[in-house]
């Protein structure tokens, strides 16, 4: 299973009035198979810190690096597409595709044949808890907990060894919160995956492995 | 870009049915605004043509004041020299005027009292026109052409006597001719004998005579201007009434005002239509500029989805491209149905007008489209929708 790690990681936001450090030099490497959460209040740089793990972006200084390589030295369209998926409150889901279409949407770009690419997002969303039935259907007629599923459901489909969540729980109840968290856990646990989290939520962080708390964009 | 990838993007199109059909509108209405203007310029550039083409316009000899009426009394010489018989003189007037009428009439000693009329064509006298009932029949083999030339022909009323075929005439000069007869005219009219207009009394002479009246048609409506400045040049005048009669120098009445006024219309017509064209095809691409711009402008967030999921910009720039090319094609191929329908027919100028507004309406989108090149993709995760 390959690594992630972060290295002096540093980034600045600059726009013509401020330099704000969202990141202020972390250091961490990150193991598959377990379930990180990071915590800290609103502002602490934990968002920031994911997206620079999810190759969104690459650090003003220091380097995150995957299996051995710099993201800034490596295709990072394709180190989104085959290692690291992200999950986001929002869900961020096409609105205008079904539910089975959204799962196998990173299978189309990856040029799978439809059918082959339709038959994984089924078995992937069956196994977070979405059935046969919704499959055809759009997000918007879904509730927040299971948009969130087909969200993962489409992380499961990318076969991405690493799983960025960023408040994943945020736009649900506490029921749906702990599904979600307990599907984030078995995959880590039962599937080897690196789930990193980022929340709010003391019970989502409670779940977690490890619990990294970030103050002033460090872990403290 | 795999066919699978498509294929949901074309379902999304359709998914978002209200936003495409818009564009697909735009680009529609655009391509059946461009060909039904085309189809009224080509209409009017076809009346133009028409107009100008098949517009008959005549002129009318009168004295040099200008009287129309009466008895004209110039010298057939000056017929000559509209139909072209007097080219040798440097008269070119038959380059520009045709159908030259002209009619002159004597009172014969005998058959005593009868009518006899030199005429250029059977129009050159009103009194043998059909609507007044009568009627001209030319023996076998003999036809109205016979009339420009100098043969000793005649066509009589009935009431005239005839000697094995010819009539006998004497004028007032007291010379006798015998008159081959080559048709007969029927109807109201009695006592009258016509003959060519430049019929000589005897083989080898020729006689000057005065015209009672004079009118010929403008050969070329495209060189009318030229043709009036060529008549205008040195025997015949603008009318004016403060012209004096002089018996050298007529006066030409050119009847071209309908004929002018009905350029003036369909020009002015044209000219407004092509002003609109551009204007249209500006108006058109810009609507469909911005309609295409903010489309995609507003698609920003699953543009970034994309980016996140590992899309390349290019891959998302083309798929933009191409869905709107697909909008848009299919907006000028329906407009394109409706317009032939409305029309009849397509030119190739309404086609390229078309394109030239689906292709603003598509630079809109691409511009919008190289936006996705500009996606801050770390600020996905703003919780705002």
């Amino acid at each position: 299973m390959n690594s992630l790690s972060a290295k002096d990681v540093f980034y600045e936001y600059r726009n013509s009035f401020q330099t704000v450090k969202a990141v202020n030099g972390i250091s961490y490497d990150f193991e598959p198979g377990r379930v990180y959460a990071v915590v800290g209040v609103s502002g602490s740089g934990k968002t920031t810190f994911l997206s620079l793990l999810a190759g969104l972006d690459i650090p003003t200084e220091g380097k995150i690096e995957f299996d051995g390589n710099a993201t800034s030295d490596i295709d990072r369209d394709n180190y989104r597409l085959n290692h690291v998926s992200v999950i986001y409150q929002n869900f961020n889901l096409f609105y205008h595709l079904t539910v089975l279409e959204n799962a196998a949407y990173p299978l189309y770009v990856k040029k799978m044949p439809k059918a082959a690419a339709e038959e994984l997002a089924k078995e992937k969303l069956l196994k977070v808890g979405i059935t046969e039935s919704q499959f055809r259907r759009l997000p918007n007629m879904l509730s927040g907990g299971e948009q969130q599923r087909v969200a993962i459901a489409r992380a499961l489909a990318c076969g991405s060894e690493i799983i960025l969540a960023d408040e994943p729980t945020g736009n649900l109840d506490s029921k749906n919160s702990r599904n979600i968290v307990e599907i984030l856990k078995n995959l880590a646990h039962d599937e080897n995956r690196c789930v990193i989290i980022v929340t709010h939520d003391p019970s989502v962080a409670e779940a977690a492995d490890i619990v990294l708390k970030m103050e002033d964009g460090a872990f403290e | 870009m795999s066919f699978s990838l498509l294929s949901v993007t074309f379902k999304a199109l359709c998914r978002r049915w209200v936003a495409s059909l818009l564009l697909v509108a735009v680009a529609a209405a655009g391509t059946v605004s461009a060909i039904i203007l085309n189809g009224l310029i080509l209409r009017q550039e076809e009346a133009l043509e028409n107009t100008i083409e098949n517009t008959v316009i005549s002129c009318t000899v009168t004295d040099p004041m200008g009287t129309i009426g009466g008895k004209l009394g110039m010298l057939s010489n000056f017929v000559e020299m509209l139909d072209g018989r007097r080219r040798e003189n440097g008269c070119l007037l038959d380059d520009y005027v045709e159908n030259v009428r002209a009619l002159s009439e004597t009172i014969l000693e005998e058959p005593k009292g009868n009518s006899f009329r030199r005429i250029l064509s059977l129009d050159s006298d009103p009194l043998l026109d059909p609507a007044n009932g009568t009627k001209v029949e030319f023996f076998e083999g003999e036809t109205e052409e016979i009339f420009k030339s100098r043969e000793q022909v005649c066509i009589i009323t009935s009431d005239i006597p005839t000697f094995d075929g010819y009539a006998v005439i004497s004028g007032p000069t007291g010379e006798k001719v015998r008159l081959r007869v080559i048709g007969t005219v029927s109807g109201n009219l009695k006592g009258i004998i016509y003959c060519p207009f430049f019929m000589p009394y005897s083989e080898g002479t020729s006689v000057a005579f005065y015209t009672d009246s004079c009118s010929f048609d403008i050969i070329d409506n495209r060189k009318l201007e030229e043709s009036k400045a060529a008549i205008y040049e040195e025997h015949f005048v603008e009318p004016n009434p403060a012209n004096k009669a002089d018996g050298l120098t007529y006066g030409v009445v050119v009847h071209d005002e309908a004929y002018l006024k009905n350029l003036e219309e369909i020009n002015s017509t044209l000219s407004m239509l092509r002003i609109l064209l551009p204007a249209l095809i500006i108006i058109c691409g810009c609507i469909g500029f911005f309609a295409g711009f903010l489309m995609t402008k507003g698609r920003i967030r699953e543009f970034a989805t994309m980016r996140c999921i590992g899309m390349k910009k290019t891959q998302i720039f083309f798929l933009v491209i191409g869905e709107l090319l697909f909008l848009a094609a299919f907006g000028m191929f329906l407009g394109g149905g409706i317009g032939f329908i409305i029309e009849g027919n397509l030119s190739p100028k309404a086609i390229t007008d078309s394109a030239i507004i689906t292709a603003v309406y598509i630079i809109g989108t691409a511009i919008a489209a190289l936006r996705i090149v500009r996606i801050n993709i770390m600020k996905l995760s703003n919780k705002e929708e």
